[in-house]
């Protein structure tokens, strides 16, 4: 009984630091959809993430010289910066495509999802690490940082929720700052309206272009935090191009934001129950590969079974943003 | 100085506009598109080879001359055809997938409906009994393809014309779904896990030329003139075309709406299906679950940039397949993956098509300070629009007059007066 609640405890807390990617993921999504940003190249701009998280780590390295001078809060601060940088970057470029250039969003958002997802699979695997004891090291203080386990009793609860590195306390905080921010703020009223209706929010003086750039390079931003998160804790810092393939946690993560309703604190529940799903089968005994596959079709279907009912049932609240996938010209009839 | 009444303070502002055009020759057209299209074989190639740059010898030209000898080598007529077969498949899906976007159902779940197409295809192929000839084999094959495509095309489509799901994301949707199930298939027909399905040693195309490309080759061409006539010389094509531009006038005239969008997706379902036998029965002999490698997407891409026109579609897919088949070359020279240099080189390619559209549609215009005063000249001009022009400049003339030369003169008359009187003043006291 004692190995049975060990292996709860420890597939509950994989499955929480596991979910980590799809909050990032889906509340970066949100921003963007909220904007009216049918966003199809998150896949790509997680990938892109990963890549500033591996460039931040090189970077500390380089600048510390060694291993030994390892500061546990810049060992998180680096990767989390420059994969910030990294996908606000190619959120720009999307909406520069999307708002400047005013282009379909399903082509260019398929097209640069493409395009990021190669450039940064081959700029991860030329860039060669430098010495792999002193990687090591860095992973070891990236995963630990931030575990309060210090001040856990022994006691369930809180060796499951404590244990958990600084990544998912600040995935949750950022999931509930947005909600706050899009229900309560004019900021969040003003970009909602936008969203919905653009051609009004134009006529009552909100800018159309400023808030659809800066909600898009945000939104991308948080995205590129999940992927550098995964990159640098899952994956430990080492790049397989085969094995690896951060951009379809990308596509998981666009299910999940349709999943929760295009609501952030939704978001997070979804989140949490994909990841379990997803991680669920390497803890049940006599489950084969073929279950597996099964399971990872869930996310999918659910969002399938979510569109078709949202449809049906043409409740006023939880409909997407109307202007979503739409351009704004003010000049168009 | 100018004598302006209006008292504007200058704003900051982005010193560029965006202006919609409103036509352009045809010429200019496409050699925009033209220049376009070698900056993108440039820049994708600057990107490719400074990325591998620690492989020694690996300059620009080599990796155009590898892209060339993977693709147009006269001297090894397989390797044409396999281009030739490349660009036919590449063509089909776009053309698959017109009738949808004309009907402007953004179906992007070609991948998947191509994928369900060749895993019912493999399926018969794998399990026919042997004793059956090839072709009937190769029917059957093709029949069950075009049944699984439709089943994968419908099921968007009916809940579209029904309820008015959004349809970008359940085809999205339905593409993972279809790679997943593609995967649990090849794990239950080949139970050692190991993925790997194998060659077809039954239902493949007969080898001519020395590949089995070439009957897809003969295909494409027959279904690209098909397409053609549907879609710009038929009934039904008209209705999509109305249906497409706005649905109050498809009502008006008495097309029944759901049936359109229904017959099309069968038609568009059949069609990917077929594509997916064409791929695992001619060109691969194969089957696994990245075996469409991305077309889905990249026909989406190019019937939209090729404005839903056969001809523009053909020319686009052409240099997509050219560019698939010479970095997989390329990229083997330079052991790199070709999956990654494929992404990059496509990536590139359609973001500059996307900007020479932009640049056929919109005109960039600069707020410039000649503009801006012309403006405003033309409204002060209008203010004094109950004289004429030349009784307008007449008055400006004078007013010009007076207010440089005469006001100061008066004003230092006045002023001597006033000195000189002051100093009358204090001379008589």
């Amino acid at each position: 009984m004692g190995i049975f609640w060990a292996s709860v405890v420890t597939f509950l807390t994989s499955a929480i630091k596991f979910s980590t990617v799809f909050i990032f993921g889906s509340t970066g999504e949100i921003v963007n959809q909220k904007s009216g940003h049918l966003n199809m190249a998150t896949p790509g701009i997680m990938f892109l993430g990963a890549f500033g998280g591996i460039i931040g780590e090189i970077v500390y390295i380089a600048m510390c010289g060694g291993a030994g001078h390892f500061n546990s809060f810049l060992v998180v601060l680096f990767p989390i910066i420059f994969g910030f940088i990294f996908a606000a970057i190619g959120g720009a470029i999307f909406s520069f495509f999307t708002v400047t250039l005013h282009c379909n969003q399903n082509v260019v958002g398929l097209t640069l999802t493409t395009l990021f997802v190669g450039l940064s699979q081959l700029a991860m695997t030329m860039i060669v690490p430098t010495d792999l004891e002193v990687q090591r090291v860095f992973n070891a203080n990236f995963s630990e940082a931030g575990q309060l386990t210090q001040f856990a009793f022994p006691n369930l609860s809180n060796t499951i929720i404590l244990a958990q590195s600084w990544f998912t306390y600040i995935a949750i905080a950022v999931a509930v700052i947005v909600a706050i921010i899009l229900k309560k703020t004019r900021v969040g009223l003003n970009l909602r309206a936008v969203g919905e209706n653009a051609a009004a929010a134009d006529s009552a003086g909100i800018s159309v272009n400023k808030y659809r750039y800066l909600s898009t390079i945000i939104g991308s931003g948080i995205v590129g935090f999940g992927g550098a998160f995964i990159e640098l804790d899952q994956h430990m810092g080492t790049f397989n191009a085969s094995a690896d393939n951060v951009d379809a946690y990308g596509w998981i993560a666009l299910c999940i934001v349709i999943f929760s309703l295009w609501k952030p604190l939704l978001a997070i529940a979804a989140s949490l129950f994909f990841a379990s799903l997803s991680i669920l089968p390497s803890y049940i005994k006599g489950v084969g590969s073929t279950m597996s596959y099964v399971i990872d079709m869930a996310p999918y279907i659910a969002t399938i079974i979510i569109l078709v009912i949202l449809s049906i049932f043409n409740g006023k609240k939880n409909q997407p943003p109307a202007n979503l996938g739409q351009s704004y010209f003010r000049e168009d009839r | 100085m100018n004598l302006s009444t209006t008292n504007e303070k200058k704003k900051l502002r982005f010193p560029f506009y965006v202006v919609k055009k409103m036509g352009m020759p045809k010429w200019k057209y496409w050699a925009i598109r033209v220049v376009g299209i070698l900056l993108a074989f440039l820049l994708a190639g600057l990107v490719c080879t400074w990325f591998a740059k620690n492989k020694t010898g690996f300059t620009l030209g080599v990796f155009f001359s590898e892209m060339f000898r993977g693709t147009l080598d006269f001297t090894d007529f397989s390797e044409i055809i396999d281009l030739f077969a490349t660009f036919a498949i590449t063509l089909l899906i776009a053309l698959a997938l017109t009738p949808a976007f004309k009907m402007k159902f953004w179906n992007i779940g070609a991948e998947g409906q191509v994928l369900m197409g060749g895993l019912a295809a493999a399926g018969i192929a794998k399990f026919a009994p042997s004793d059956w000839p090839n072709a009937m084999i190769l029917i059957f094959a093709a029949i069950g393809g075009m049944v699984f495509g439709v089943i994968w095309s419908i099921i968007p489509a009916l809940f579209k014309a029904f309820f008015n799901t959004n349809e970008t994301l359940f085809t999205l949707m339905m593409n993972y779904i279809a790679a997943l199930l593609a995967k649990l298939a090849i794990d239950i027909w080949v139970p050692n896990g190991s993925q790997s399905f194998g060659v077809l040693k039954q239902g493949t195309f007969p080898e001519i030329f020395d590949n089995t490309g070439t009957l897809v080759i003969l295909f494409g061409v027959v279904i690209f003139v098909v397409m053609f006539f549907y879609i710009k010389f038929s009934k039904q094509g008209y209705e999509i075309a109305v249906v497409g531009e706005s649905l109050n006038t498809a009502r008006y005239i008495g097309i029944n709406i759901k049936k359109v969008i229904i017959r099309t997706m069968i038609f568009t379902g059949a069609l990917c299906g077929l594509i997916g036998f064409f791929i695992v029965c001619g060109v691969h002999t194969s089957f696994a679950d990245n075996i469409v490698g991305g077309k889905g997407f990249t026909g989406v891409l190019i019937a939209w940039l090729g404005h839903f026109e056969p001809g523009e579609i053909a020319f686009f897919s052409f240099l997509a397949a050219f560019m698939e088949q010479g970095s997989a070359t390329a990229a083997t020279a330079s052991s790199s993956s070709s999956e990654q240099f494929y992404a990059i080189c496509t990536g590139v390619f359609f973001i500059f098509i996307i900007a020479c559209e932009f640049f056929s549609n919109y005109q960039v215009k600069m707020h410039l300070e000649k503009d801006f005063h012309e403006q405003y000249d033309q409204i002060n001009t209008q203010k004094l629009n109950n004289i004429s022009a030349i009784q307008n400049r007449f008055v400006r003339f004078w007013a010009t007059v007076w207010y440089y030369i005469c006001k100061p003169f008066v004003f230092i008359a006045l002023l001597i007066a006033y000195r000189v009187n002051k100093s009358k003043k204090e001379v008589r006291n």
